[in-house]
């Protein structure tokens, strides 16, 4: 007991502290990346429900977030177009250039950032949520006394709809981005019409657009992996569902923005 | 020396950080017996099965099970192993996405066995724990506790287990419905002729079903024998916990 205590007192000191803090960032990073090998290591297994759970993996994550994505995809190029048209002091410019900045916007950046983010808050707490409670009721271990991967089961399936579905997700946010801007520009802004859209074919490449989707299936990664991490490593009862669900969210979101970061400048 | 062991503990330690729950234990469950583990809440007992499923490792001593080292290590060898065990855990953990004949089939589906032949399979399992087959398409939500615990035996022999293991399986169930389950452990060991090891702080569950009882407390075993032996034992804290008296040596933990 006086051990205990004598341990606690120390732990006050910043430097322990902030030393303990790294330590557990570490760690948790080698914990991920055992959890990555695990789900990688089962890919050669096949389950009947593992296959099916795939599709339905699919829709729920893909399917099921087109409304919330193509909500926030418009509202974002209407609001790029309105920036950007005071950004160019609404001169002359503007009828050749609010094109272009709201196309290169969308498809690098704000396309495959906000689907994440919608992704991570949407799916990521409902994944986390769900393994968490999985957990907690010992169903998962209930798989593997049941002779069954929990990995191939529940893991790959759920981390592999993220991967595959964002930049599909993506690819419709950008579009429906560029509507949002073109309706702003020509409804609100007065400005041309086709001059916007030349201004958006001509402002764009096949490298803005592979970029983004570069970024899309690493985002859809990052979440699928945080939210099956978390939910899979849940603590006990519901507050441990609780936490894990959380976490997946900001890790989520956390791990978006610093990768987007790095993407972006090996590109650029 | 007729047969090897079904289950071969040799001196399992486990802490978690600062908190030790196994200090040396040791058993031995002979192939076809009924093995009874007593133990107060928090004598390690849980703990224990899951270091014999491979859900835990312990940090010294040795889990051999039928022939093997359980350890999630090794995937395949593992899945390979359960196949030959069946767990019935103390909350039933049933797939609660999953209807009750599809929770009993769980590992008939996933290895692709037909869907109408995993079905009859499951419904033969279900009448063996003494379910109609009108309750095979609903979902465990809709059970009460006592049938939830009679699906996921059900589900626990649906692969001919050769070792079953039962976490409390009558805590938290009435006297009746307890009864039922501790003559289905006893029906279902005769029909399957296999290990059963029960984990229980229930004495009258432990006194029907046994073959022989072993008490865990505080992570090591104070005595392991037949029923009659464990019943006249002299041992002060065999007799406090047979007697369910509150002084004595066990004090409560704090």
């Amino acid at each position: 007991m006086s051990q205990l205590f004598a341990r606690n007192v120390t732990l006050f000191s910043p430097v322990q502290k902030i030393g303990a803090a790294v330590l557990w960032l570490i760690a948790e990073i080698g914990r991920l990346a055992l959890f990555t090998a695990k789900v990688g290591r089962s890919m050669g297994l096949n389950y009947r429900g593992a296959s099916g759970s795939l599709s339905s993996q699919m829709l729920f994550v893909g399917v099921g977030s087109v409304p919330i994505v193509l909500l926030t995809a418009l509202f974002t190029g209407g609001v790029l177009a309105l920036q950007s048209y005071h950004g160019l002091s609404g001169g002359p410019l503007a009828n050749t250039q609010v094109g272009r900045l709201v196309a290169l916007s969308m498809l690098r950046e704000l396309g495959p950032v906000l689907a994440g983010l919608m992704l991570a808050s949407r799916v990521g707490a409902a994944i986390a949520a769900e393994l968490g409670t999985m957990r907690v009721t010992e169903q998962i271990d209930a798989l593997v006394t049941l002779a069954t991967n929990p990995y191939r089961y529940l893991v790959l399936p759920r981390i592999l709809a993220c991967l595959f579905m964002l930049p599909m997700l993506v690819i419709l946010a950008n579009t429906v981005g560029i509507f949002g801007g073109w309706m702003v520009a020509v409804h609100s802004l007065g400005l041309d019409g086709s001059l916007f859209m030349s201004a958006v074919f001509s402002g764009i490449t096949n490298e803005d657009l592979i970029m983004g989707l570069v970024k899309a299936a690493t985002f859809g990664l990052m979440v699928g992996l945080m939210a099956t991490y978390h939910g899979f490593h849940a603590g006990n009862g519901a507050a441990g569902v609780g936490t894990a669900t959380t976490r997946a969210v900001v890790y989520s979101a956390v791990a978006i923005l610093i990768t987007d970061y790095f993407i972006t400048a090996v590109f650029v | 020396m007729a047969q090897a062991p079904a289950i071969l503990l040799d001196n399992l330690h486990l802490a978690f950080g600062s908190k030790v729950v196994l200090r040396g234990a040791n058993l031995q469950v002979a192939t076809g017996q009924t093995q009874v583990i007593l133990g107060g809440s928090g004598s390690g007992k849980s703990v224990l099965l899951r270091c014999v499923l491979g859900l835990l490792q312990p940090d010294q001593g040795q889990v051999t099970v039928l022939g093997h080292r359980p350890t999630l290590q090794q995937p395949t060898e593992h899945a390979a192993l359960m196949a030959k065990c069946g767990m019935l855990f103390q909350n039933s953990a049933l797939f609660d996405s999953m209807t009750v004949w599809e929770n009993v089939a769980f590992t008939l589906i996933q290895q692709r066995t037909t869907l109408a032949a995993a079905k009859k399979i499951a419904l033969e399992k279900l009448g063996m724990v003494g379910l109609a087959a009108r309750v095979a398409d609903i979902y465990p939500a809709e059970l009460s506790g006592g049938m939830k615990k009679r699906v996921a035996l059900a589900r626990a022999i649906c692969g001919n287990p050769s070792l079953v293991l039962y976490d409390e399986p009558t805590t938290g169930l009435d006297p009746i419905t307890a009864d039922v389950i501790n003559d289905l452990i006893l029906k279902l060991q005769k029909e399957l002729r296999c290990t059963s090891v029960v984990i229980t702080h229930d004495m009258h569950s432990a006194f029907k079903v046994a073959d022989r009882i072993a008490f865990l407390y505080e992570g090591r075993f104070l005595t392991e024998g037949p029923v009659a032996t464990f019943k006249n034992s002299s041992n002060p804290y065999v007799r406090q916990f047979v007697e369910g008296r509150a002084d004595g040596p066990i004090a409560l933990q704090n």
